[in-house]
């Protein structure tokens, strides 16, 4: 098991075709990454708007029970 | 009694949420490793190919995402039958976003082939059987999310896809053998159980390669169920944990 390039630059130009090795390594790998992020971010924003609309809608239960209570 | 109990928790999207966790952890973490350690020994380990030079090292992405495109399509005909059968919402849920993951890998699958044809066939594309019924298959994974988002009431949606999905099976052979059937400039399969058409040094990532993209795509899809199952139920689904 060796390493199979002399320089960064010879493994940056992969003998020639850098341009189509890379551009399909991007895609690949950006795919991937935009898949997963999409997802974990959007489930993430729907428990914190969910979480907060919980705490309102229960302060707003608590003034009012609040107010009931001062009318009494 | 017991089938009966699984059979209606597996119909609950609360408890398919919370269940889809620990898969969705062990498939992208395994996943994530397989594909570190895969892409390094693929692109800077593995020897050069005498015939293609370095421009070999696209097949250490394109096979996995290749063979992926025709094993989600399996899982989402799975899931048609599953509907049919049961008519669980779940498993339309999972038919969706099993249509949408296999599309975008399909799409990959046929952009780095394109890629990679040009250093090596001298064009991004040609008519040939291999390709056209991979063409096909991204179609079908399209036209299934077409119907299911396009179609109301959305049971004859989900029905129509699921149909949709379980007829396009018949493409899956046809694109496996279509490079033994027909002359075609494709490349025959590099491996097979028998043989494998490249030596262990360059075999070895390849397959490192194939089982991360696999489980990877899997989570994916599971993560997706996810995300729909907390947008239509997030109400029920945020409240219970």
């Amino acid at each position: 098991m060796q390493i199979q390039f002399n320089t960064f630059a010879d493994f940056v130009s992969m003998g020639g075709f850098g341009i189509y090795v890379w551009s399909v390594y991007f895609l690949a790998l950006g795919f991937l990454a935009i898949g997963f992020l999409y997802p974990i971010l959007s489930l993430r924003k729907l428990n914190k708007s969910q979480n907060l609309y919980n705490s309102q809608k229960s302060t707003n239960s608590q003034e009012s029970n609040s107010k009931q209570d001062n009318s009494i | 009694m017991q089938a009966q109990g699984f059979k209606e928790k597996i119909q609950s999207p609360i408890w398919l949420y919370n269940k889809l966790n620990l898969p969705i952890w062990i498939l992208g973490s395994l996943g994530f490793v397989l594909l570190v350690i895969g892409v390094f020994w693929g692109l800077v380990v593995a020897p050069m190919d005498a015939h293609q030079g370095d421009a070999y090292r696209i097949i250490y992405l394109h096979v996995p995402f290749a063979s992926m495109t025709t094993i989600i399509y399996t899982l989402m005909g799975l899931f048609g039958i599953s509907y049919l059968l049961s008519k669980a919402s779940n498993a339309g849920v999972a038919l969706l976003q099993s249509a949408k993951v296999g599309a975008g890998v399909n799409f990959v699958a046929l952009i780095s082939g394109s890629i990679w044809a040009i250093p090596t066939w001298g064009t991004w594309w040609v008519w040939d059987p291999r390709l056209i019924s991979v063409l096909i298959m991204l179609f079908l994974y399209l036209g299934v999310i077409a119907l299911y988002t396009s179609l109301k009431p959305k049971e004859v949606a989900i029905k129509a896809s699921s149909i949709l999905a379980i007829a396009g099976v018949l493409n899956i052979p046809i694109v496996k053998y279509s490079v033994v059937f027909w002359n075609s400039i494709h490349q025959t399969a590099t491996m097979s159980v028998e043989k494998t058409a490249m030596p262990p040094s360059m075999f070895l990532p390849l397959i490192l390669c194939i089982f991360a993209i696999m489980f990877l795509s899997f989570a994916l899809i599971a993560l997706n169920i996810k995300l729909d199952l907390a947008k239509k139920h997030g109400k029920d689904i945020f409240n219970k944990n």
